[in-house]
């Protein structure tokens, strides 16, 4: 090994060789939650559970301050895509069969289907405060929403396909389908919310979360004045409609979070075209500008009877595309089977299970965690520390490594295993080093000392 | 019942503290006050959840927020330091580090070695070759451009080199560790 090489391995290592204890992490994330707390009471925020900010209202309704808005926009994205929970190597291909579908997204019998008022589309012309008023305040403006969308953000390597249907009156519910591509390599995460609980579901690693949230009554119509204002340091402050606890379809269906970072500053844009079919709905199109790194300008299209962004794109300084969001099916006021939005969990195992059964390695002095049956042999193997001693029981493996080496990593490959122990430094040879592999789901255990 | 904001939110949390605290900790390489900057982090992105929005990842933003208040520390830090000596005050407070994390043997050896750097060279070092981010993410993490961060990685590489192999002579470092 190089020394480049040798230098790498050492900075690669640097993560596990600190050692941040879970003691530790529990402290300091009760001290932040009542930190959050004291803060947000001296923002004059009701807190009616043991701690947070609950979904109120139905939905949720206008908090006046920023900084509490709920962004459900990318909410489950976040989850799903961009908390990095996605690292199972087994990946599926694109369009994938329909029999492996979660049930809940087949095809399901209508005949219980509420059928709602037809949309009619909308033709006068509009002012630039119209359409803004009727982007933030979309959730008044339709039923349901069955849709298809591609997004793609400049400069990711994948792109990024919805598929969704929310119900927001009769039977209300929604599901929602993400699918991250990447070099032919998907990462797949459902939503779903029915009756006050959310469930998000990850393909690759068939694991679940299932979450409570509280439905209320619906805000009244959102002024451009009331949701888009300054505070006395001249922090833009922004205030929210309510919309569904799930995510998928957000930034085309409640574009809140859009029309404030683009379309607030009225002078910024101006409406390009009145009129545009896009997939049978009449769309207005807005043309702005956005000091952004990647991109100078951007264009939407926006439904006008509903004040949904039913498509956009970001332009570069020479006009190239950067992000867009295609749509490929709107269908507004459809009527939509409510069985869709509680999911098939057959075959799924909770997160937070899921989280323990994975494999663990505890290292320092292990004495305490020594189980009374093996005390005896473990004393044993202290008195040979010129030879590595390795005990188990109920599948977990107790390793007392010989002198001179410490406990590098596991390699299971089946049900054998391979414990690789590597040489401490010359100033720690003298010292011998304990660890507890937990959740490695393996019968054996061959011993390798590098 | 937390609400839905605050379910996603500890479980960023629950997902990245850890990671976090690794990533300031190698900066300050105080574990107090690691801790203290990773708590500010975590508040601070309370308060800014509504602009984790553009497509931001989560992980960058999460990092970026501690690159910031990892500065805010060093600014402040140095103002403070500036007053003690005017004072010619001694800071004899410091905490047991036994307490609060636990540095094994090459560990502990990278870190000193990363103590050698400016803060511009750690930073760089630990986004990069230790969290692993790409020249492109560490570059929006830290706000720089990506030559400024291959630049900087270039020279905070040779550095580290320098510092590891005087180490390992001094130590004759065991020929199995080189694998």
């Amino acid at each position: 090994m190089s020394d480049r090489q040798l230098l790498d391995y050492k900075l690669e290592k640097l993560e596990d060789e600190i050692v941040w204890g879970e003691d530790r992490k529990r402290l300091i994330k009760s001290q932040l939650q009542e930190k959050i707390i004291s803060k947000n009471k001296k923002k004059g925020i009701i807190l009616h559970s043991e701690w947070g900010i609950l979904l109120k209202n139905r939905f949720n309704p206008i908090l006046s301050i920023s900084v509490v808005s709920l962004m459900f926009l990318g909410i489950s994205y976040f989850v799903g895509v961009q908390l990095n929970i996605f690292n199972d190597p087994e990946v599926k291909q694109a369009n994938e069969p329909k029999e492996n579908m979660p049930e809940s997204l087949k095809p399901s019998n209508e005949k219980t289907a509420y059928i709602p008022p037809k949309q009619e589309e909308y033709y006068e012309d509009m002012t630039k405060e119209e359409i803004l008023t009727k982007m933030i305040n979309s959730v008044d403006y339709f039923e349901t929403a069955v849709g298809e969308f591609k997004s793609y953000s400049g400069g990711d390597p994948g792109y990024t396909v919805v598929e969704y249907a929310i119900s927001l009156k009769n039977q209300p519910g929604g599901f929602g389908k993400r699918t991250y591509t990447e070099n032919d390599k998907n990462d797949t995460f459902y939503e779903y919310y029915k009756d006050g609980t959310v469930w998000n579901l990850i393909e690759q690693t068939h694991t679940y979360r299932q979450m409570s949230y509280s439905e209320g009554s619906s805000s009244d119509t959102l002024k451009i004045e009331d949701a888009f204002t300054v505070d006395h340091e001249g922090i833009n402050v922004t205030n929210y409609r309510e919309r569904p606890p799930i995510g998928s379809a957000n930034e085309t269906l409640f574009p809140y979070e859009i029309a404030s970072n683009y379309t607030r500053d009225l002078n910024s844009w101006d409406i390009e075209k009145q009129n545009e079919e896009l997939l049978g709905h009449n769309t207005l199109v807005i043309k702005g500008t956005k000091n952004h790194r990647d991109f100078q300008s951007f264009r939407f299209w926006v439904d006008k009877d509903t004040g949904i962004l039913v498509k956009y794109e970001t332009y570069n300084s020479a006009g190239d595309v950067v992000d867009y969001l295609y749509p490929t099916k709107l269908e507004i006021n459809v009527p939509i089977n409510s069985d869709k939005f509680t999911p098939n969990l057959e075959g799924y195992t909770s997160y937070e299970l899921h989280l323990k059964d994975q494999p663990k390695m505890t290292t320092g002095n292990i004495d305490e965690l020594i189980p009374e049956e093996l005390k005896e042999q473990w004393e044993e193997a202290k008195k040979k520390p010129n030879e590595t001693t390795v005990l188990e029981l109920n599948g977990n493996w107790y390793i007392y490594a010989k002198k001179g080496y410490l406990v590098n990593y596991i390699e299971a490959n089946g049900k054998e295993g391979t414990l690789y122990l590597a040489k401490t430094s010359a100033q720690k040879s003298q010292y011998t080093f304990h660890a507890l592999a937990e959740g490695y789901k393996v019968e054996t255990l061959k011993i390798v000392h590098e | 019942m937390e609400s839905f904001k605050d379910q996603i939110y500890f479980k960023w949390y629950e997902d990245y503290s850890v990671s976090i605290f690794k990533y300031i900790y190698a900066i300050v390489q105080d574990p107090q006050t690691a801790e203290d900057l990773m708590q500010e982090t975590f508040l601070k992105v309370y308060e800014k959840y509504d602009s984790i929005i553009e497509k931001t990842k989560v992980k960058s933003f999460l990092f970026r927020a501690a690159h910031n208040t990892t500065i805010d520390y060093f600014r402040k830090e140095s103002r403070f330091k500036k007053i003690l000596n005017a004072l010619k005050m001694k800071n004899d407070t410091q905490p047991s580090t036994e307490k609060i994390v636990e540095v094994k043997e090459d560990g502990r050896l990278i870190l000193q070695a990363l103590k050698g750097l400016n803060n511009s060279q750690r930073e760089v070092i630990v986004l990069r070759r230790i969290q692993g981010f790409s020249i492109k993410e560490t570059a929006e993490i830290l706000n720089w451009s990506n030559g400024k961060v291959k630049t900087t990685l270039h020279r905070a590489d040779k550095n580290l080199e320098k510092f590891l192999l005087m180490e390992d002579e001094n130590n004759e470092r065991p020929s199995i560790v080189r694998l």
